[in-house]
């Protein structure tokens, strides 16, 4: 399955299954998101109970016998650990504050702000704008998550062991791991036993099969494009049955098909890590946008907004600073770390043309659709009312 | 001779002052030949504001206690709230819980400030308008029948409800702003049944029914217009049943009509959260839907040719 072979294979099923899921419609999306989640939640609440009660000892008998029959790899529990420190993995006993700062929160930055996108998403639910809704779903939700990744660490660091997990996953990053797996802990919680290992298949493949539709979700962009009239109508079409817009799915079904393909057979990697600084600029300007809101756009701030100020400064704008002013300091430790691939030309030239094949693309349109006599630039431009 | 018609079309107003003035001003701002506001011109709630013993006005609004000092900020809050669809009136306690023992007065109260602003509405058009456009209102399922009679006197607002227009010299519209059963008992809503009746009498005035606007308040039924959040009763309280959770509300007998007649094109309101086009057979629908609380005006704007029918269309929001 590693190989770009079979890489595609598996892309070419989740494809399958998005498209068709996607296609359906928002009914049936549902309802299988929250069975999937319900089936998910059961399974994650016996596995975490069956792992506090293992010890570790049964995890390192199993986890020695696994390697060996795979890989040929003797007593792999304590190599680990022993190749690691001599790689120069030292797991510290005390909080480096500014490796943290400066390191991980940059990193987890990082691998958040595409994560993150279900909270913007999560605003076009009706009624969210009120913030007793919000107490109620949002913020639940959030509470339930982080309880439930601190019980996977307590449950790993129980029954894998701590120093054996960062070590594993020291040396897989550095390229020197015992197996081609990234080393998650539900991978380890399988090899405790049969049992588990099929309780832990079942659980991920319910948490992951429904959400995984959120990947052919950017169809929304183009039905909205094609709505505000900057794309071509057929792309804004919907099913009457389903709901569903029919136009702008085929097009980005096609292009994640070969996009798959591209991702498989060409280190396609390399052009994509660029996007996230895509989210973090998107991120950024919201910040910024609503620094400036209370002085831009006072008919929109004079509703509730107006109420919260923190001495004679609008709460608005100073978050929105805060914001703004973290957005950019993240951008900059990304770009000056080769690591996380920002900073490749590579990468950075292909979103280049991307960026500049949609504004080419909203002024050809702006164009065309001025000949037709429609005016795009007036599309949310206000209308005096004076 | 001119071939393109461009129609400015708005729905849902709901007494948003922000959202007319914006209406009016758009035949100018977008080159619009034909302004037309669907259903539900009037707003939903009045806003008291007490007189206090010291001079001050103090008011209760969205949980927050609010008292003016001054004549200035006191037009300030009236005007606000008048852009988004409320009506103020100053009182005094006396006045205040004098209306509040009485259903009768609380509705006599409501219909003069509604015709009042109506008036008003009316005055800034002919003031902006006379001698360039019209514009066509059809008040909706929420609009008492006491406003009817406040466009009689204006040749510049029009009320089409329940007639057939010629709303220039090529395009005829016929016009209703009654809708099926809604779950708030309305003012203007009536079973299927009836519905079709209606309809089917208002058709059979017009002319040409292949090129003729159905300007009805009430979208198709299960159009994708009319896409509404589900509802359910709660402890006796309707309630969402669901944050995302939509059904359809539009109306069968509607659905039916433009089914049997193939308009040319379908106008239609009701439901706020939609902003939607969609084809039935031949005859393309449009809600714009409202965002008249926001003081934001949606429209869809539609140039018509003489030969080809609907030339473009383009959804706005300003």
């Amino acid at each position: 399955l590693i190989s770009p072979d079979g890489l595609f294979v598996v892309s070419i099923i989740v494809w399958l299954w998005v498209t068709f899921m996607i296609a359906v419609g928002a009914y049936w999306y549902r309802k299988v998101q929250r069975i999937g989640y319900y089936i998910a939640s059961i399974v994650m609440a016996i596995s975490l109970i069956s792992m506090f009660l293992t010890p570790t000892e049964t995890f390192i008998t199993s986890y020695n016998r696994f390697m060996e029959w795979a890989f040929g790899v003797e007593n792999a529990y304590s190599y680990t650990i022993t190749k690691a420190a001599e790689l120069g993995f030292s797991l510290g006993k005390e909080i480096n504050w500014d490796a943290t700062i400066r390191g991980l929160v940059p990193y987890m930055m990082f691998m958040f702000t595409y994560v993150v996108w279900g909270n913007p998403m999560y605003g076009e639910i009706t009624g969210v704008n009120e913030v007793k809704i919000t107490w109620k779903t949002l913020w639940p939700a959030d509470l339930y998550n982080m309880f439930l990744g601190v019980m996977i660490i307590l449950a790993t660091q129980h029954v894998i062991g701590w120093e054996f997990y960062m070590s594993s996953a020291y040396l897989w990053c550095i390229g020197e791991g015992l197996h081609p797996y990234y080393p998650y802990p539900q991978l380890y919680w399988s090899l405790v036993n049969p049992v588990a290992g099929l309780l832990i298949a079942i659980g991920m493949n319910f948490w992951i099969w429904p959400w995984i539709m959120n990947f052919i979700c950017t169809s929304r962009v183009a039905l909205a494009m094609a709505f505000d009239r900057v794309l071509p109508e057929f792309i804004g079409r919907v099913d009457s049955r389903f709901r569903t817009p029919y136009g702008a799915l085929t097009m980005f079904a096609i292009f994640s098909l070969i996009l798959s393909y591209f991702y498989c057979y060409h280190e396609f990697w390399r052009y994509f890590l660029f996007a996230s600084f895509g989210s973090l600029i998107a991120y950024g300007t919201t910040c910024f946008a609503g620094f400036v809101l209370p002085w831009l756009r006072k008919e929109w701030y004079s509703g509730m907004l107006e109420r919260y100020k923190v001495g004679p400064i609008p709460l608005v704008s100073l978050l929105g600073a805060c914001g703004a002013a973290f957005i950019t300091w993240t951008g900059y430790r990304w770009f000056i770390d080769a690591r996380y691939g920002i900073n490749d030309p590579v990468g950075a030239t292909f979103v280049i043309v991307i960026y500049g094949a949609c504004i080419i693309s909203y002024f050809a349109f702006k164009l065309y659709r001025k000949r037709q006599g429609i005016d795009i630039t007036k599309t949310f431009k206000e209308i005096p009312y004076e | 001779v001119k071939c393109l018609t461009r129609i400015f079309f708005c729905t849902d107003l709901h007494g948003s002052e922000k959202c007319w003035r914006k209406l009016v001003n758009a035949g100018e701002y977008f080159n619009a030949d034909i302004l037309i506001a669907g259903g539900d011109l009037t707003g939903k709630a009045f806003q008291p504001i007490i007189r206090q013993p010291d001079g001050t006005w103090e008011c209760t609004f969205e949980d927050r206690k609010l008292i003016f000092h001054s004549e200035d900020e006191l037009t300030h809050f009236e005007k606000e709230l008048a852009f988004k669809g409320f009506y103020t009136y100053r009182t005094t306690p006396e006045e205040l819980s004098d209306i509040a023992a009485s259903k009768e007065k609380i509705e006599d109260l409501f219909i003069q400030l509604q015709i009042e602003r109506l008036k008003k509405w009316i005055s800034f058009a002919e003031q902006k308008l006379k001698g360039k456009k019209k514009i066509f209102v059809c008040p909706g399922n929420d609009d008492r029948f006491d406003i009817d009679s406040v466009f009689k006197e204006s040749d510049i607002v029009i009320n089409c409800e329940g007639k057939v227009i010629n709303i220039d010299d090529h395009w005829e519209m016929v016009s209703t702003g009654w809708t099926n059963p809604t779950p708030w008992k309305t003012y203007r809503e009536e079973s299927e049944d009836r519905l079709l009746q209606r309809l089917e009498s208002l058709i059979n005035k017009v002319e040409n029914v292949s090129t003729v606007i159905f300007n009805f308040h009430a979208p198709p039924y299960a159009s994708g217009l009319d896409d509404a959040p589900k509802l359910v009763m709660k402890n006796g309280v309707l309630s969402m049943a669901g944050a995302d959770t939509v059904a359809p509300v539009g109306s069968k007998a509607v659905r039916q009509v433009i089914e049997k007649y193939q308009p040319l094109m379908g106008l239609h309101g009701h439901v706020h959260e939609v902003k939607a086009r969609t084809l039935i057979g031949r005859t393309v629908c449009f809600n714009p839907g409202s965002a008249y609380t926001e003081g934001t005006l949606n429209a869809v704007i539609i140039d018509l040719d003489k030969k080809k029918g609907i030339k473009n269309w383009h959804f706005i929001s300003g």
